[in-house]
């Protein structure tokens, strides 16, 4: 797997610089050849603030062919577009605004007003074949030439391909000419080595990335809110080409770097829903979650730069490219793809039904299981337990409720006993007992892909999918304040998000640069009939009960009625029941039935009596 | 005055020593992956498996490196008699040219050529930490330019030099070239330390 690593927001281009950490020698002025990441991977980072990208010297402007670089979101939007003028006068969005509000409905809604058919029109007008121009511009200027899809492209338009022309960011011009003669020496090197990355020819196709990974802080900012949008145009471009996310959620309580602890928990609750609920073939192909919570009592609390490091490590195993003899194709990006959505037939807790009852699949969420030690004791199981462990989860979660297992390792193990021992520890409970129907992950659905190992060590990664449900009120498990479950952490995500949208209405629904229009959209996505809130309602009634997956019915805050899309927006202008109104009944008529003297009528006409 | 050809043994011991552990590292490896391997394979397709790319600036540096020594070898044992039958001043006509130790610093060039380029290639097979490269980067060349150096002005005052101060400068000369053939193997040897343990 080679990925195109895109860094969204202050978060993400934070670790993204983990991910693009050079394997080269550094050399104080120039560079003798084309940058080199682990694995192989490539990167940009995507930000909507131009302040956040000056003064650090690691990420240069990609359109000024730098590389490492970063991307403006908004950087073809002219200042005086008169397409910019008339959003904002309509929907009261500024297309431009350095940062955005950095609210997830506000993001949301500034990339979803291009669902809206009339705004497409008017957005292909001044933008020629374009009908949402942000993500667009994403795609098509940052992302896409550093994959294998940049060669179609460029081949189909007759441009070049970016990466054939981007140099190491940083460096100055006065050493152009230096540079050009140790990138002829780092040829000869090459003719030999074949290790400098070819910028031309049929070897370009083999150094480009089969593969994107988003990575996005879900603390809501730029992160929670472009990560949905961004990989929905993706995947409407590119409907088979594999792409994932890691998205990481923040800490409890307050945080001096973020926002508000019930608005950012609105914006991970959203960004979650929205990239768990697209069917497969609409959005991304996996989400992978880490918790910062867990990393926080790991390091200490906003000890940013181990975390990123500690996410960074954790994912190196799955990128290394160093496959055992004959396995080489074992772990590309479209086979992971193939896996990750592997379905079995008789499942009977993700099986998901659209509104013409037709089965969906919904995206895989997966939890990383990362645990590495120095020197080689051979030990599989000792590998796996340690792994499995509370303290190597990098979200909370139960393993033997995980469907399937992916097992990256670097080393010399053997996979059979890597499946054997990941069938027995995940074939008990976490106190060590077996329980009846508790069978493990069996042989079949473990997937164990060996790395060569760094020679310093052996290390293991498991990504567990869907580690949860099957069990009513997990969503209570917790120690001394700590979630035990994957459902007790998202449990409480979503209570915060619904309190906070219940106390909430002035700051969600009026805030002074919507237009009316706007308003009344954003009213009907939240507090209407199927609207989030509901929806979040009936996600924690599901995580009660056990069952999975968490969200199912895709909703946005613009889509008008569009063919072939699931997702659903209320129409506002139907709506005539004032929601809030709605809230404070059902909180009434909840309380009415927990009085006794109601409690014995139901029983009464339970019993068959008047 | 001169060292002789114990000096000459003790770098091509050092470079035949790195040459064995590479075979032992390769052997370990091969082991190893063969005892957990779940189906058969050519020792070939795991040294493609083991490829790993090491980046163009370390790259460069190493063909550098190894042309520098190959060079800083011949100007400290064949410039001055006593190494070998044939040395650098018996070719006088060169010898008495302002340009002479180029070209015989060129001549070594081409005629290693082939093990400069080539030897580098091994590194591809081994995890090299980005502090060894760094290291490797930062001493090799100097040290290698050093020993250059110091041969040149042994060569230039031989043989009219008190014999005692020619005898330190070569010491220096020597050490000056075997700690960057060290720093050059020392991939190979943390690499069969690690797979050892």
């Amino acid at each position: 797997m080679k990925p195109m690593v895109v860094g969204i927001g202050g978060a993400g281009g934070n670790i993204l610089k983990k991910f693009l950490e050079t394997q080269d020698v550094k050399l104080p002025a120039i560079c003798l050849g084309e940058h080199l990441a682990f694995g192989n991977a490539k990167g940009i980072w995507l930000e909507s603030a131009t302040q956040d990208t000056q003064g650090q010297p690691y990420f240069g402007n990609l359109e000024q062919g730098k590389y490492p670089g970063y991307l403006i979101c908004h950087g073809m939007i002219s200042a005086d577009s008169a397409f910019k003028m008339w959003i904002k006068e309509t929907y009261g969005f500024d297309l431009k605004a350095q940062g955005y509000d950095r609210r997830a409905e506000y993001l949301k809604g500034i990339f979803e007003v291009f669902d809206i058919e009339r705004v497409k029109e008017m957005a292909r007008k001044e933008f020629p074949g374009e009908d949402n121009p942000l993500p667009g511009y994403m795609w098509k200027v940052g992302i896409r030439p550093f994959t294998v899809l940049g060669l179609k492209a460029g081949a189909s338009s007759g441009t070049k391909v970016a990466p054939a022309s981007v140099s190491a960011s940083g460096h100055k011009p006065k050493f152009a000419i230096l540079q050009n003669i140790g990138t002829s020496l780092g040829s000869m090197g090459s003719l030999i080595n074949r290790n400098r990355e070819a910028s031309c020819g049929p070897e370009m196709q083999d150094k480009l990335c089969d593969s994107i990974l988003f990575l996005a802080s879900l603390g809501g900012g730029t992160g929670t809110g472009f990560i949905n949008p961004i990989t929905s145009y993706v995947r409407r471009e590119e409907k088979a080409f594999p792409f994932f996310a890691l998205g990481i959620l923040t800490e409890k309580g307050e945080d001096a770097r973020q926002t508000k602890e019930g608005q950012r928990n609105l914006g991970a609750t959203i960004a979650m829903y929205d990239l768990l609920t697209k069917p497969a073939g609409d959005g991304l192909d996996a989400l992978i979650v880490i918790d910062n919570e867990v990393l926080s009592r790991r390091y200490g609390k906003a000890n940013f730069e181990a975390n990123d490091n500690a996410i960074y490590a954790s994912l190196k195993p799955m990128f290394d490219l160093r496959n055992y003899p004959g396995a080489k194709l074992q772990d590309d990006a479209p086979a992971m793809r193939r896996v990750f959505w592997d379905s079995d037939k008789d499942n009977k807790y993700d099986i998901v039904r659209d509104e013409k009852g037709q089965v969906i699949l919904l995206p895989p969420i997966l939890v990383p299981c990362y645990y590495s030690h120095s020197g080689s004791n051979g030990d599989e199981r000792s590998l796996v337990e340690h792994a499995l462990s509370k303290e190597c989860r990098l979200f909370p979660c139960t393993p033997s409720k995980a469907d399937r297992a992916y097992v990256f390792t670097r080393g010399y193990v053997k996979a059979e006993k890597i499946k054997t021992a990941i069938k027995d520890l995940t074939g008990i409970t976490e106190d060590h007992t077996a329980i009846k129907d508790l069978t493990g992950i069996t042989e079949d659905h473990t997937y164990v892909y060996r790395k060569l190992g760094n020679g310093f060590g052996e290390d293991i990664l498991i990504l567990l999918r869907n580690p949860y449900g099957g069990k009513a009120g997990e969503q209570n498990k917790k120690e001394k304040g700590e979630d035990l479950t994957f459902e007790s952490r998202v449990y409480d995500l979503i209570d915060s998000a619904i309190t906070y949208i219940d106390t909430n209405e002035t700051n969600i629904i009026n805030y002074l640069g919507y237009s009316d229009l706007t308003k009344k959209y954003l009213k009907n996505y939240f507090y209407g009939s199927g609207g989030l809130r509901e929806e979040l309602n009936k996600a924690r009634q599901r995580i009660e009960e056990g069952k999975k997956p968490i969200f199912i019915k895709p909703l946005k805050i613009f889509a008008e009625s569009q063919g072939g899309s699931d997702a659903v927006t209320p129409d506002p202008t139907k709506q005539e029941i004032n929601q809030i109104d709605k809230i404070k009944f059902e909180k009434e008529f909840k309380a009415m039935l927990a009085r006794p003297e109601i409690n014995q009528m139901i029983k009464e006409i339970a019993k068959g009596g008047n | 005055m001169s060292m002789g050809i114990v000096p000459l043994e003790g770098i091509l011991l050092i470079m035949a020593a790195a040459l064995v552990f590479h075979h032992l590292y390769m052997h370990k490896i091969y082991r190893k992956v063969r005892d957990t391997s779940d189906s058969g394979f050519k020792k070939e397709e795991l040294l493609a498996d083991l490829e790993l790319p090491q980046g163009s600036n370390f790259n460069t540096f190493m063909i550098a490196s190894w042309m520098l020594f190959f060079v800083a070898l011949a100007f400290l044992f064949f410039q001055t008699p006593g190494t070998s039958p044939w040395y650098y001043f018996q070719a006088i006509q060169i010898a008495s040219s302002e340009f002479g130790l180029t070209v015989f610093g060129i001549v070594v060039m081409i005629v290693t050529a082939l093990a400069a380029f080539t030897i580098p290639k091994v590194y591809r097979y081994y995890v090299v930490s980005r502090s060894i490269k760094a290291l490797m980067v930062k001493f090799v060349l100097p040290l290698l330019m050093i020993s250059i150096a110091i041969s040149i002005y042994l060569g230039t005052v031989y043989p009219q030099a008190d014999v005692q101060s020619w005898d330190h400068f070569w010491i220096l000369g020597y050490f000056t070239l075997v700690a960057p053939l060290i720093l050059l193997i020392m991939p190979i040897v943390c690499s069969l330390k690690e797979v050892a343990k």
